[in-house]
């Protein structure tokens, strides 16, 4: 599979900031092109950069990943946007983003077969989308 | 008095040294296996499953033995057998200071007795909150389930002493800081030193101690209350209340000024948890 695909990554924690996208910027075939601290920076370069996957934490100060989220939808439907959340027991939260649209919620800390995984699938959905806008 | 681990007990009761206590605890360590690892040595779970595990682990507040039920890995009594078999083959500091020579076996009896005594009122369920703190039941479940994450999380082993009212104790270099919002407000203050810090922000980002930088641990403590915080909040949350917190506040508490300071005796480093009531 040869297609790229870009990400924007979410997070207020500087550290989990810069770990996630070394992480990301380790897997084949990614492309990290921005990072926010809130929701409204991210809001403005999701809308900028347009990338084929967000990756955006649920409690940020400020904007909070849900609230942002439910902006997206309307300024940048098309974005596909996957949620991280801290508080790994709190299903209320995670139930809200699935009905807000993300794709999908990943735990922290970050598992990186998951995180490859979502990468993966991201990949073979963009290479569809574009075959399919091909024919 | 205060909380210690049957080790340092044995230090200060002039049975054993450091030294001895350190090459007891690298043969136990060599010795024990994780349930996990012990399944998988049985054949009873497979490596993939142990990883299942683990990522469930991370995310919610299950035990090893309520997600291997969950998810159907093994029937109750097969795991009741893997957990009695376990235990009797798992050697404790004790029984490994005795099979290295450096505890006479006949004293160590009587030796967990004047522990387990001097230890009683330390026990985590035991920890009465103190009358003028909100949020009482939140306070309990939070000093619950320290422990708890800070074992899965960076394998610290850590023990919670009794509460002191805040009178200007000095707190550890490092710090962060999440107030929830049940009772009008708690604020959960965790204070470390740098090695406490340091591992502890190296197991949430699941790297090498030595890839974290050490100018962000106030931001590791930070997002380790965030989970702390986000899965004590999930028990109330499953009996159908909505318990909203902030992000975490980081750094600014050099001393306890409010609330009660717990302090914390770890296996790695130096800390303190501080409740405090908001208005």
């Amino acid at each position: 599979m040869d297609e790229k695909i870009t990400v924007v990554a979410v997070d207020d924690s500087q550290i989990v900031l810069s770990h996630l996208t070394r992480l990301l910027s380790e897997m084949e075939g990614v492309e990290v092109v921005g990072t926010a601290k809130d929701g409204l920076e991210a809001i403005r370069i999701v809308n900028e950069a347009k990338p084929d996957l967000v990756l955006m934490d649920i409690v940020m100060p400020g904007m909070d990943g849900l609230t942002a989220l439910r902006t997206l939808r309307s300024t940048a439907p098309n974005a596909r946007v996957a949620m991280v959340s801290s508080v790994g027991g709190s299903s209320t939260r995670a139930e809200e983003a699935f009905r807000l649209g993300a794709i999908q919620v990943i735990g922290k800390p970050f598992d990186v077969a998951q995180l490859d995984a979502l990468v993966t699938s991201e990949r073979a959905e963009k290479k569809a989308r574009i075959s399919k806008g091909a024919r | 008095m205060a909380v210690k681990f049957f080790g340092q007990f044995l230090i200060e009761q002039g049975e054993i040294n450091a030294t001895q206590l350190r090459d007891a605890l690298d043969f136990m360590e060599a010795e024990n296996l994780s349930l996990g690892l012990f399944a998988v040595e049985k054949t009873w779970l497979k490596p993939m499953d142990i990883h299942r595990i683990q990522l469930e682990q991370r995310q919610k507040d299950a035990s090893f033995e309520e997600i291997v039920l969950e998810l159907g890995l093994l029937p109750k009594a097969k795991l009741d057998a893997l957990i009695q078999e376990h235990e009797a083959r798992r050697v404790r500091i004790g029984d490994a200071l005795v099979r290295k020579g450096h505890l006479a076996a006949g004293r160590l009896g009587g030796l967990l007795e004047r522990f387990k005594v001097d230890q009683e009122k330390y026990t985590t369920c035991d920890i009465a909150m103190p009358a003028d703190l909100r949020a009482p039941k939140l306070a309990a479940a939070l000093v619950q389930l320290l422990p708890k994450f800070t074992e899965r999380l960076a394998e610290i082993q850590l023990k919670v002493g009794e509460a002191e009212r805040a009178n200007g104790q000095t707190l550890p270099d490092y710090c962060a800081a999440v107030v929830i919002h049940m009772d009008k407000g708690l604020e959960l203050l965790l204070a470390g030193d740098e090695a406490f810090a340091a591992r502890l922000t190296a197991g949430m980002l699941g790297a090498p101690i030595e890839d974290v930088n050490s100018f962000l641990l106030d931001d590791g403590l930070g997002e380790f209350l965030n989970v702390l915080a986000g899965n004590a909040v999930a028990i109330f949350e499953k009996q159908g209340e909505r318990v909203p917190f902030d992000p975490p506040r980081l750094g600014g508490h050099s001393e306890a000024t409010a609330g009660y300071v717990f302090p914390l005796i770890a296996t790695h480093g130096k800390a303190a948890l501080v409740l405090s009531s908001i208005s």
